[in-house]
Protein backbone atom coordinates (compact mmCIF):
# COMPACT_ATOMS: atom_id res chain seq x y z
CA UNK A 1 0.00 0.00 0.00
CA UNK A 2 2.87 2.23 1.23
CA UNK A 3 4.20 2.47 -2.37
CA UNK A 4 1.04 3.16 -4.37
CA UNK A 5 1.72 5.75 -7.09
CA UNK A 6 -0.62 7.36 -8.39
CA UNK A 7 0.08 9.49 -11.84
CA UNK A 8 -1.78 11.57 -14.46
CA UNK A 9 -2.88 8.56 -16.26
CA UNK A 10 -4.15 6.35 -13.47
CA UNK A 11 -5.95 9.13 -11.11
CA UNK A 12 -8.87 9.15 -12.72
CA UNK A 13 -9.28 5.08 -12.25
CA UNK A 14 -7.34 4.96 -9.25
CA UNK A 15 -8.66 7.92 -7.23
CA UNK A 16 -11.86 9.45 -8.35
CA UNK A 17 -13.08 5.90 -9.47
CA UNK A 18 -12.79 4.79 -6.05
CA UNK A 19 -15.86 4.22 -4.01
CA UNK A 20 -15.84 1.75 -1.51
CA UNK A 21 -12.74 3.61 0.67
CA UNK A 22 -11.84 7.47 0.76
CA UNK A 23 -8.40 7.71 -0.88
CA UNK A 24 -5.62 10.29 0.51
CA UNK A 25 -3.04 11.60 -1.78
CA UNK A 26 -0.01 12.79 -0.73
CA UNK A 27 1.50 15.51 -3.44
CA UNK A 28 5.58 16.00 -2.93
CA UNK A 29 8.51 16.20 -5.01
CA UNK A 30 12.14 14.92 -5.52
CA UNK A 31 13.75 18.35 -4.34
CA UNK A 32 11.29 18.96 -1.63
CA UNK A 33 12.51 18.98 1.53
CA UNK A 34 9.28 18.73 3.69
CA UNK A 35 8.21 16.32 1.31
CA UNK A 36 10.84 13.73 3.10
CA UNK A 37 9.63 14.25 6.39
CA UNK A 38 5.90 13.57 5.19
CA UNK A 39 6.95 10.55 3.15
CA UNK A 40 7.54 8.58 6.09
CA UNK A 41 4.57 9.63 7.54
CA UNK A 42 2.48 8.35 5.38
CA UNK A 43 4.25 4.91 4.53
CA UNK A 44 3.64 4.06 8.14
CA UNK A 45 0.19 5.62 7.90
CA UNK A 46 -0.43 3.42 4.85
CA UNK A 47 0.97 0.29 6.89
CA UNK A 48 -0.91 0.46 9.82
CA UNK A 49 -4.55 1.46 8.24
CA UNK A 50 -4.54 -1.83 5.68
CA UNK A 51 -7.51 -1.76 2.98
CA UNK A 52 -9.60 0.74 5.68
CA UNK A 53 -8.47 3.88 2.96
CA UNK A 54 -6.17 3.72 -0.20
CA UNK A 55 -3.39 5.31 0.39
CA UNK A 56 -0.78 6.96 -2.45
CA UNK A 57 1.57 9.64 -3.91
CA UNK A 58 1.56 12.02 -6.82
CA UNK A 59 5.13 13.15 -7.82
CA UNK A 60 4.24 16.61 -9.08
CA UNK A 61 6.61 17.17 -11.89
CA UNK A 62 5.68 13.83 -13.62
CA UNK A 63 2.06 14.55 -13.25
CA UNK A 64 1.68 18.55 -13.87
CA UNK A 65 -1.80 17.87 -14.96
CA UNK A 66 -3.09 16.44 -11.74
CA UNK A 67 -1.04 18.69 -9.86
CA UNK A 68 -2.74 21.56 -11.61
CA UNK A 69 -5.99 20.12 -11.27
CA UNK A 70 -5.86 20.35 -7.69
CA UNK A 71 -4.37 23.92 -7.45
CA UNK A 72 -1.26 22.42 -6.16
CA UNK A 73 0.91 25.12 -5.45
CA UNK A 74 2.68 24.38 -2.11
CA UNK A 75 4.33 20.49 -1.12
CA UNK A 76 4.15 18.96 0.43
CA UNK A 77 0.19 18.97 -0.05
CA UNK A 78 -2.69 15.99 1.30
CA UNK A 79 -5.68 15.94 -0.68
CA UNK A 80 -8.77 13.41 0.59
CA UNK A 81 -11.39 11.93 -1.73
CA UNK A 82 -14.47 10.33 -1.03
CA UNK A 83 -16.63 9.10 -3.97
CA UNK A 84 -14.43 10.73 -6.57
CA UNK A 85 -14.54 14.02 -4.25
CA UNK A 86 -12.37 15.93 -2.84
CA UNK A 87 -13.44 16.28 0.85
CA UNK A 88 -10.35 17.35 2.47
CA UNK A 89 -6.99 19.52 1.78
CA UNK A 90 -4.01 19.99 4.12
CA UNK A 91 -1.32 22.27 3.23
CA UNK A 92 2.36 21.44 5.04
CA UNK A 93 3.79 18.54 6.98
CA UNK A 94 0.78 17.07 8.20
CA UNK A 95 1.45 14.37 11.56
CA UNK A 96 -0.25 11.06 11.95
CA UNK A 97 -2.59 11.91 14.61
CA UNK A 98 -4.14 15.19 12.51
CA UNK A 99 -4.59 13.01 9.27
CA UNK A 100 -6.25 9.97 11.09
CA UNK A 101 -8.78 12.51 12.30
CA UNK A 102 -9.36 13.80 8.65
CA UNK A 103 -9.54 9.80 7.11
CA UNK A 104 -11.85 9.08 10.02
CA UNK A 105 -14.53 11.39 9.24
CA UNK A 106 -15.14 9.43 6.15
CA UNK A 107 -14.20 5.32 7.12
CA UNK B 1 -0.21 7.65 28.42
CA UNK B 2 1.04 8.55 31.69
CA UNK B 3 5.11 7.52 31.52
CA UNK B 4 7.08 10.08 33.86
CA UNK B 5 10.31 11.53 31.76
CA UNK B 6 13.11 13.17 34.02
CA UNK B 7 13.05 15.74 30.79
CA UNK B 8 10.61 16.54 27.71
CA UNK B 9 11.89 18.69 24.95
CA UNK B 10 9.89 20.74 23.07
CA UNK B 11 11.41 21.14 19.51
CA UNK B 12 13.53 18.87 17.45
CA UNK B 13 15.72 21.63 15.28
CA UNK B 14 19.52 21.56 16.53
CA UNK B 15 18.64 22.95 20.09
CA UNK B 16 15.92 20.11 20.76
CA UNK B 17 17.60 17.18 19.03
CA UNK B 18 21.22 17.78 20.94
CA UNK B 19 19.37 18.83 23.81
CA UNK B 20 17.85 14.97 23.51
CA UNK B 21 21.44 13.54 22.68
CA UNK B 22 22.89 15.09 26.15
CA UNK B 23 20.22 14.10 28.15
CA UNK B 24 20.09 10.69 26.71
CA UNK B 25 24.02 9.60 27.50
CA UNK B 26 23.14 11.18 30.83
CA UNK B 27 20.75 8.54 31.20
CA UNK B 28 17.60 11.05 31.86
CA UNK B 29 14.78 9.31 30.44
CA UNK B 30 13.96 11.66 27.03
CA UNK B 31 11.23 12.28 25.20
CA UNK B 32 11.40 14.80 22.60
CA UNK B 33 8.00 16.65 21.28
CA UNK B 34 7.68 18.26 17.79
CA UNK B 35 5.82 19.32 14.76
CA UNK B 36 8.80 18.42 12.52
CA UNK B 37 12.07 17.06 12.50
CA UNK B 38 15.12 19.88 11.91
CA UNK B 39 12.87 23.17 12.45
CA UNK B 40 14.43 26.11 10.40
CA UNK B 41 18.08 23.98 9.37
CA UNK B 42 16.09 21.38 7.32
CA UNK B 43 14.60 23.53 5.24
CA UNK B 44 17.93 25.15 4.64
CA UNK B 45 19.32 24.00 1.35
CA UNK B 46 23.17 23.67 1.96
CA UNK B 47 24.58 24.44 4.95
CA UNK B 48 28.18 24.72 4.87
CA UNK B 49 29.95 26.33 8.21
CA UNK B 50 29.11 23.84 10.69
CA UNK B 51 32.00 22.57 11.68
CA UNK B 52 33.25 19.15 10.47
CA UNK B 53 31.04 19.40 7.79
CA UNK B 54 32.12 20.99 4.40
CA UNK B 55 28.69 21.01 2.77
CA UNK B 56 25.53 19.20 3.73
CA UNK B 57 21.65 19.56 2.74
CA UNK B 58 20.14 21.45 6.11
CA UNK B 59 17.52 18.09 6.22
CA UNK B 60 20.60 15.69 5.88
CA UNK B 61 21.91 16.89 9.04
CA UNK B 62 19.33 17.22 11.28
CA UNK B 63 18.49 13.61 10.36
CA UNK B 64 21.95 13.10 11.42
CA UNK B 65 21.27 14.52 14.76
CA UNK B 66 18.12 12.87 14.99
CA UNK B 67 19.71 9.38 14.63
CA UNK B 68 22.53 9.85 17.13
CA UNK B 69 20.12 11.16 19.91
CA UNK B 70 18.05 8.07 19.08
CA UNK B 71 20.90 5.89 19.11
CA UNK B 72 21.46 6.55 22.82
CA UNK B 73 17.72 6.29 23.78
CA UNK B 74 16.02 9.43 23.45
CA UNK B 75 12.66 8.70 22.20
CA UNK B 76 11.23 11.46 19.49
CA UNK B 77 7.58 11.86 18.55
CA UNK B 78 6.03 14.09 16.05
CA UNK B 79 3.36 15.48 17.95
CA UNK B 80 2.46 19.21 18.18
CA UNK B 81 2.36 20.34 21.97
CA UNK B 82 -0.46 22.18 22.48
CA UNK B 83 0.15 23.25 26.55
CA UNK B 84 2.55 22.78 29.40
CA UNK B 85 1.61 23.41 32.76
CA UNK B 86 3.85 23.24 35.87
CA UNK B 87 2.49 22.12 39.45
CA UNK B 88 4.03 20.32 42.34
CA UNK B 89 4.38 16.98 40.57
CA UNK B 90 6.31 18.87 37.80
CA UNK B 91 5.33 19.31 34.30
CA UNK B 92 2.56 18.32 32.32
CA UNK B 93 2.79 18.16 28.59
CA UNK B 94 -0.01 18.05 26.07
CA UNK B 95 0.50 17.12 22.87
CA UNK B 96 -2.04 16.78 19.91
CA UNK B 97 -1.84 13.27 21.33
CA UNK B 98 -1.50 12.66 24.96
CA UNK B 99 -0.24 14.11 28.01
CA UNK B 100 2.89 13.36 29.22
CA UNK B 101 4.60 14.09 32.86
CA UNK B 102 8.33 14.66 33.32
CA UNK B 103 10.72 16.69 36.03
CA UNK B 104 11.62 18.76 33.45
CA UNK B 105 11.43 20.76 30.49
CA UNK B 106 13.31 22.07 27.67
CA UNK B 107 11.71 24.92 25.76
CA UNK B 108 13.49 24.55 21.82
CA UNK B 109 10.47 25.04 19.68
CA UNK B 110 12.62 27.87 17.67
CA UNK B 111 10.89 30.69 15.21
CA UNK B 112 8.26 30.83 12.67
CA UNK B 113 7.86 32.38 9.53
CA UNK B 114 6.40 36.52 10.21
CA UNK B 115 3.20 36.93 8.47
CA UNK B 116 2.29 40.12 6.67
CA UNK B 117 -0.79 40.32 7.94
CA UNK B 118 -2.90 41.61 5.08
CA UNK B 119 -5.96 40.25 3.84
CA UNK B 120 -6.34 37.34 1.73
CA UNK B 121 -2.58 36.05 3.38
CA UNK B 122 -3.98 33.59 5.38
CA UNK B 123 -7.10 31.95 3.49
CA UNK B 124 -4.34 31.74 0.20
CA UNK B 125 -1.36 29.83 2.41
CA UNK B 126 -0.33 27.04 -0.15
CA UNK B 127 -2.56 28.65 -2.59
CA UNK B 128 -0.22 30.93 -4.21
CA UNK B 129 1.52 32.33 -0.81
CA UNK B 130 4.33 30.42 0.62
CA UNK B 131 7.09 31.56 3.28
CA UNK B 132 9.79 29.00 2.03
CA UNK B 133 11.08 29.64 -1.58
CA UNK B 134 13.53 26.56 -1.28
CA UNK B 135 10.56 24.32 -0.28
CA UNK B 136 8.16 25.89 -3.26
CA UNK B 137 10.13 27.69 -6.04
CA UNK B 138 9.72 24.99 -8.29
CA UNK B 139 6.12 24.77 -8.61
CA UNK B 140 5.66 28.58 -10.20
CA UNK B 141 7.64 27.48 -13.41
CA UNK B 142 6.81 29.76 -15.91
CA UNK B 143 4.76 32.18 -13.67
CA UNK B 144 5.19 35.56 -12.28
CA UNK B 145 5.64 35.80 -8.96
CA UNK B 146 6.28 39.01 -6.29
CA UNK B 147 8.63 38.41 -3.15
CA UNK B 148 8.17 40.49 0.01
CA UNK B 149 10.86 41.62 1.96
CA UNK B 150 14.26 43.79 1.99
CA UNK B 151 16.58 41.47 3.49
CA UNK B 152 19.37 38.48 2.79
CA UNK B 153 16.37 36.19 2.52
CA UNK B 154 13.88 37.91 0.47
CA UNK B 155 16.89 38.47 -2.16
CA UNK B 156 17.91 34.93 -2.25
CA UNK B 157 14.45 33.75 -2.47
CA UNK B 158 14.19 36.69 -5.68
CA UNK B 159 17.30 35.05 -7.40
CA UNK B 160 16.18 31.62 -7.02
CA UNK B 161 12.70 32.23 -8.27
CA UNK B 162 14.28 34.11 -10.70
CA UNK B 163 15.67 30.85 -12.05
CA UNK B 164 11.95 29.50 -12.70
CA UNK B 165 10.04 32.61 -13.70
CA UNK B 166 9.91 34.96 -16.32
CA UNK B 167 9.48 37.90 -14.34
CA UNK B 168 10.07 38.45 -10.30
CA UNK B 169 9.17 41.29 -8.69
CA UNK B 170 10.57 41.84 -5.30
CA UNK B 171 8.78 44.75 -3.30
CA UNK B 172 10.36 45.97 0.07
CA UNK B 173 9.23 48.98 2.29
CA UNK B 174 12.11 50.34 3.02
CA UNK B 175 14.14 52.72 0.64
CA UNK B 176 16.77 50.27 -0.08
CA UNK B 177 17.78 46.85 0.13
CA UNK B 178 20.06 45.56 3.36
CA UNK B 179 21.76 42.72 3.35
CA UNK B 180 25.13 41.24 1.46
CA UNK B 181 26.85 43.34 -0.67
CA UNK B 182 27.27 40.11 -3.08
CA UNK B 183 23.53 39.23 -3.05
CA UNK B 184 22.34 42.62 -4.43
CA UNK B 185 25.17 42.87 -6.91
CA UNK B 186 23.72 39.41 -8.05
CA UNK B 187 19.63 40.60 -7.82
CA UNK B 188 21.06 44.00 -9.69
CA UNK B 189 22.10 42.11 -12.72
CA UNK B 190 19.35 39.74 -12.96
CA UNK B 191 17.04 41.50 -15.97
CA UNK B 192 14.04 38.93 -14.60
CA UNK B 193 14.16 40.65 -11.44
CA UNK B 194 11.75 43.74 -10.89
CA UNK B 195 13.03 46.20 -7.58
CA UNK B 196 10.22 48.24 -5.96
CA UNK B 197 11.30 50.51 -2.75
CA UNK B 198 9.23 52.61 -0.37
CA UNK B 199 6.20 50.03 -0.87
CA UNK B 200 3.73 48.87 1.42
CA UNK B 201 1.99 45.47 0.81
CA UNK B 202 -1.58 46.24 1.72
CA UNK B 203 -3.56 42.89 -0.34
CA UNK B 204 -3.11 40.12 -1.43
CA UNK B 205 -5.96 38.91 -4.46
CA UNK B 206 -7.05 35.77 -5.42
CA UNK B 207 -10.09 33.18 -5.02
CA UNK B 208 -9.12 29.94 -5.17
CA UNK B 209 -5.58 30.87 -5.88
CA UNK B 210 -3.23 34.02 -6.08
CA UNK B 211 -4.38 36.64 -8.70
CA UNK B 212 -2.11 39.66 -7.50
CA UNK B 213 -1.36 41.57 -4.77
CA UNK B 214 -1.67 45.36 -4.39
CA UNK B 215 0.76 47.76 -3.55
CA UNK B 216 1.09 51.37 -2.70
CA UNK B 217 3.78 53.40 -3.20
CA UNK B 218 3.74 57.74 -2.97
CA UNK B 219 0.43 57.03 -1.28
CA UNK B 220 -0.73 55.56 -4.72
CA UNK B 221 -2.11 52.08 -5.30
CA UNK B 222 -0.59 49.34 -7.45
CA UNK B 223 -2.00 46.07 -8.33
CA UNK B 224 0.76 43.80 -9.47
CA UNK B 225 -0.55 40.50 -11.35
CA UNK B 226 1.21 37.34 -10.07
CA UNK B 227 0.18 33.82 -9.57
CA UNK B 228 3.08 33.38 -6.34
CA UNK B 229 3.56 35.29 -3.43
CA UNK B 230 6.62 34.78 -1.41
CA UNK B 231 6.58 36.38 2.13
CA UNK B 232 10.26 36.63 3.48
CA UNK B 233 10.23 39.47 6.17
CA UNK B 234 11.63 37.57 8.69
CA UNK B 235 11.16 35.30 11.81
CA UNK B 236 9.29 35.66 15.01
CA UNK B 237 8.83 33.53 18.21
CA UNK B 238 5.42 31.70 18.47
CA UNK B 239 4.29 32.85 21.60
CA UNK B 240 1.44 30.53 22.87
CA UNK B 241 3.56 27.75 24.60
CA UNK B 242 5.86 30.44 26.63
CA UNK B 243 2.43 32.45 27.48
CA UNK B 244 1.40 32.65 31.01
CA UNK B 245 4.65 30.07 31.84
CA UNK B 246 7.59 32.02 31.88
CA UNK B 247 8.99 35.42 31.33
CA UNK B 248 9.64 36.83 27.99
CA UNK B 249 11.16 39.76 26.29
CA UNK B 250 9.08 42.14 24.15
CA UNK B 251 9.47 39.84 20.89
CA UNK B 252 8.66 36.78 22.66
CA UNK B 253 11.66 35.74 23.38
CA UNK B 254 11.93 33.00 26.44
CA UNK B 255 14.31 34.99 28.95
CA UNK B 256 17.06 32.58 30.03
CA UNK B 257 19.89 32.93 32.14
CA UNK B 258 23.05 32.48 29.55
CA UNK B 259 25.15 30.13 31.91
CA UNK B 260 22.56 27.47 32.96
CA UNK B 261 19.75 28.00 30.31
CA UNK B 262 17.58 28.22 33.01
CA UNK B 263 14.11 30.80 32.96
CA UNK B 264 12.36 32.28 35.41
CA UNK B 265 10.37 28.65 36.44
CA UNK B 266 12.93 26.00 37.91
CA UNK B 267 13.11 22.96 36.26
CA UNK B 268 11.91 24.63 32.81
CA UNK B 269 14.75 25.44 30.52
CA UNK B 270 14.98 26.99 27.02
CA UNK B 271 17.30 26.51 24.56
CA UNK B 272 18.27 28.16 20.94
CA UNK B 273 16.46 30.50 18.83
CA UNK B 274 13.54 30.36 20.98
CA UNK B 275 15.40 32.33 23.66
CA UNK B 276 17.16 35.51 23.99
CA UNK B 277 20.24 34.68 22.54
CA UNK B 278 21.02 37.34 19.91
CA UNK B 279 22.72 34.36 17.39
CA UNK B 280 20.58 32.01 15.24
CA UNK B 281 22.77 29.44 14.54
CA UNK B 282 23.08 25.66 14.09
CA UNK B 283 26.26 25.42 15.97
CA UNK B 284 24.98 27.80 18.58
CA UNK B 285 21.50 26.04 19.27
CA UNK B 286 23.29 22.77 19.50
CA UNK B 287 25.54 23.99 21.80
CA UNK B 288 22.75 25.81 23.70
CA UNK B 289 21.13 22.64 23.49
CA UNK B 290 23.84 20.72 24.90
CA UNK B 291 24.06 23.50 27.91
CA UNK B 292 20.04 22.92 28.82
CA UNK B 293 20.00 19.40 28.88
CA UNK B 294 23.70 19.54 31.11
CA UNK B 295 21.73 21.73 33.38
CA UNK B 296 18.35 19.39 33.49
CA UNK B 297 21.37 16.78 34.77
CA UNK B 298 22.43 18.87 37.62
CA UNK B 299 19.28 20.18 38.38
CA UNK B 300 17.99 16.41 38.95
CA UNK B 301 20.68 15.81 41.07
CA UNK B 302 19.99 19.11 42.86
CA UNK B 303 16.54 17.58 43.90
CA UNK B 304 18.22 14.27 45.17
CA UNK B 305 16.90 12.44 41.48
CA UNK B 306 20.24 11.51 40.13
CA UNK B 307 23.65 10.77 42.33
CA UNK B 308 26.35 13.68 42.34
CA UNK B 309 28.81 14.60 39.24
CA UNK B 310 31.78 16.41 40.53
CA UNK B 311 32.09 20.22 40.84
CA UNK B 312 32.95 20.91 36.60
CA UNK B 313 30.82 19.04 34.31
CA UNK B 314 32.96 17.35 31.71
CA UNK B 315 30.20 16.40 29.94
CA UNK B 316 30.87 12.15 30.13
CA UNK B 317 28.12 10.33 29.95
CA UNK B 318 28.52 8.51 33.21
CA UNK B 319 29.93 10.21 36.36
CA UNK B 320 32.32 7.32 37.23
CA UNK B 321 34.81 8.03 34.54
CA UNK B 322 36.20 11.44 35.13
CA UNK B 323 36.74 10.79 39.12
CA UNK B 324 39.91 8.62 38.32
Amino acid sequence: MADTQFTDQNFQAEVLDEKSVPVLVDFWAVWCTPCKVQGPIIDELAKEIGDKAKIGKVEVDENPATAQKYNILSIPTLALFKNGELVWQGVGVHQKPAILEELKKHM
Amino acid sequence: MNDRYDVIIVGAGAAGLTAALYGARRGLRTLVLSQDIGGQASTTATIENYPGIDFIDGLDLMIRFQHQAEKYGAAIQLEEVAAIKHGVEGFTVTSTHAHYISSAVILAYGLTHKHLGVPGEERLIGKGVSYCATCDAPMFKGKDVVVIGGGNSAMDAALLLAKFCPRVTIVTTNSEFHGERVLIERMNATTAITQITNATTTNILGDTSVSGVTVVVDKKEQTIPVSGVFVEIGFTVDAKLAAGLTAVDERQQIIVDLATNGTSVPGLFAAGDVTTIQQKQVVISAGEGAKAALAVDAYLQSLGQKPKTGKVDWGVSTPMHHEQ
